[in-house]
């Protein structure tokens, strides 16, 4: 039996002890050196297609219990349709999709009890008090959850006696947080969840989702901006046009393997190159690019070349991302 | 439970105004019309004689029967009926074009309610509405109708009474498979207003066309109240066309909202 879901018979699958690094959400520690054993969603070769037009297609995935799993892509690439299909929105064309080892087609109303989404974009019946979409949000729910709405209202500072169609973007935003995390759901789904939430109200909302993730809920984090991710999550799939690219623990997505590398040469180069280099961008007698591989390697070539200047520095995320990508559409 | 209580509060006041209007033309009709129009028989007879056939055809007028309290009825109720309509096309396109009107389908579609549920507690909150409504309008029909349609049982007055509830289910079902399969509802209003038109029209053309087939046409002409009061009964095939018309839709309906895929706004 499932902790926290009553009726519910499905077991999760093992997916054995992923170590995780500590991450920090805004100055408070998450310890997550030990945040996942089970699987609490899988996908296998999911695809999903509008007609002729590509959706997504083979994507795999799991996520572990207690952890959180950034998903990133430029817009197009396909979360948004994964997440859909993930929330029985959309049917899947084909392959496999299980929340809780529960089927996300035929089992989706026991999954939707445990699970809380945040869309992009909130929108929400019209005349409505905040306080009165979020009872009507609660009565789907065999719990009580007003102690609930007032405790994140009171973090959000939100005005619940406010009609939402007076409400600013943020506090909209607010609203559509607090109707995902009233249940305390096991899995919180959250499709690009900041856009319109100012600077402040972003830190707190990753503090609060720091809160649930040590509560022991589990979290997918789509996003295209890939700070966020880097900032709470533990592991991240890439995905672009559809498919899933890579799936990396974010520690090793920023080891020191990676390395961001500027030089100036004392003559102008033509061209350079070096085998674990990506990204190389060429300008006269300067160079930059970024380099995986061995560092005696790099040191090598460096060394032949007579140099007025070099830097080598850790690479920011998103250009080991836009690494990932231009290495891709090498290799295809 | 929660989504039928919900329901019901967002529409109740729209079904409220509704059904004051049509017991208010009802009483009018009955009560300060009827009178009038036996009194002036004569001029009335002249005035309506003057009329072209296709115009007396197009709006219920028949004249071997209108002085009758069924037929002076009969004639009324193609504008009840017709008030029916958008009361039950304003209820059907309004409660299931509620969310993609305001954007929050992934809001309702996200809850832990099967589709089929939401479909039913939807369908039960304009059912529940009509049926209030009609009770009433029924209940003041039948008071209304025992003293001046010489000696019907009151079965069949009530009978005839609820041909407007029965009429109201074709196009509430109608509405609802509109409110479910239209990709955009921009206006609850506008579309019900042109389903209620096109009920008019078919039904206009349907008496214009004096062929027995032509009737099946008539939408708002299905269940004859004229028929009702004096034999106690409907015309059977144009009943269960109705009923079969209505479930079809429904049918139709329900299965679209349950399959149906929801996109991004």
């Amino acid at each position: 039996m499932l902790r926290g879901m009553p009726g519910l018979k499905g077991s999760i699958p093992t997916i054995g002890a992923v170590r995780g690094p500590p991450f920090i959400l805004c100055g408070a520690i998450a310890n997550a050196e030990e945040y996942s054993v089970k699987t609490v969603l899988e996908t296998k070769k999911l695809t999903k297609f509008y007609g002729k037009s590509r959706g997504i297609i083979d994507v795999d995935m799991e996520i572990g219990e207690g952890e959180i799993f950034g998903f990133i892509g430029p817009n197009g690439a396909g979360k948004s349709t994964t997440i859909r299909t993930l929330l029985g929105l959309i049917r899947k064309t084909g392959g496999e999709a299980r929340i809780f080892g529960l089927d996300c087609e035929k089992d989706k109303v026991r999954i939707l009890a445990e699970v809380g989404y945040l869309p992009s974009e909130v929108f929400y019946y019209e005349g409505m008090r905040a306080i009165d979409l979020l009872r009507y949000s609660a009565s789907f729910y065999r719990k009580d959850c007003s102690a609930r709405i007032r405790e994140l209202a009171g973090i959000l500072e939100l005005d619940l006696n406010k009609k939402i169609e007076d409400m600013s973007l943020g506090n909209k935003k607010k609203v559509g947080i607090i109707q995902g995390l009233l249940h305390s759901p096991r899995l919180i789904i959250l499709d690009e969840p900041t856009s319109g939430l100012d600077p402040l109200m972003q830190r707190t909302f990753f503090e609060l989702i720091g809160r649930e993730n040590e509560r022991g809920a589990s979290v997918l984090f789509s996003s295209h901006i890939l700070s966020e991710v880097q900032r709470i999550c533990h592991r991240v799939a890439i995905i672009k046009d559809g498919r899933i690219i890579s799936v990396q623990k974010m520690a090793e997505l920023r080891q020191t393997s990676y390395k961001k590398v500027g030089f100036t040469a004392r003559k102008p180069l033509e061209r350079f190159e070096l085998e674990g280099a990506s990204d190389i961008k060429t300008d006269g007698p300067h160079v930059s690019f970024i380099y995986r591989g061995d560092i005696n390697a790099l040191i090598a070539r460096l060394a032949g070349l007579s140099l007025e200047n070099l830097d080598i520095s850790e690479p920011e995320l998103e250009e080991i991302f836009m690494s990932f990508y231009s290495g891709v559409e090498a290799a295809q | 439970m929660n989504v039928y209580l919900f329901e019901l509060r967002r529409a109740w006041k729209g079904a409220l105004v509704w059904a004051a209007v049509l017991l208010a033309f009802l009483i009018a009709m009955v009560v300060g019309i009827y009178p009038m129009f036996l009194d002036s028989r004569a001029s009335m007879e002249a005035v309506i004689d003057g009329f072209p056939k296709e115009f007396k055809a197009a709006f219920g007028v028949f004249m071997d029967d209108i002085f009758s309290f069924g037929g002076f009825y009969s004639f009324c109720f193609l504008y009840a009926a017709v008030m029916g309509a958008a009361m039950a096309s304003s209820l059907g396109l309004g409660l299931f074009s509620r969310e993609k009107r305001a954007k929050c389908m992934d809001f309702l579609m996200t809850k832990p309610a099967s589709r089929g549920r939401l479909f039913f507690a939807k369908l039960l909150a304009a059912l529940t509405l009509l049926a209030a409504a009609n009770a009433a309008y029924t209940a003041v029909f039948t008071a209304m109708s025992l003293p001046r349609s010489g000696g019907a049982p009151a079965g069949w007055a009530v009978l005839a009474g609820s041909a407007l509830l029965f009429t109201q289910l074709i196009i509430l079902a109608a509405s609802v498979f509109f409110g479910v399969f239209l990709k955009k509802v921009r206006s609850v209003a506008a579309g019900a207003v042109a389903i209620t038109m096109a009920g008019f029209v078919l039904t206009a053309l349907g008496n214009l066309l004096e062929d027995r087939a032509s009737r099946f046409l008539a939408v708002y002409g299905y269940f004859d109240v004229n028929l009702a009061l004096k034999e106690g009964r409907f015309d059977a095939p144009l009943a269960l066309t109705a009923a079969a018309a209505s479930a079809v839709l429904l049918a139709a309906a329900y299965v679209g909202y349950c399959r149906g895929e929801i996109r991004s706004v």
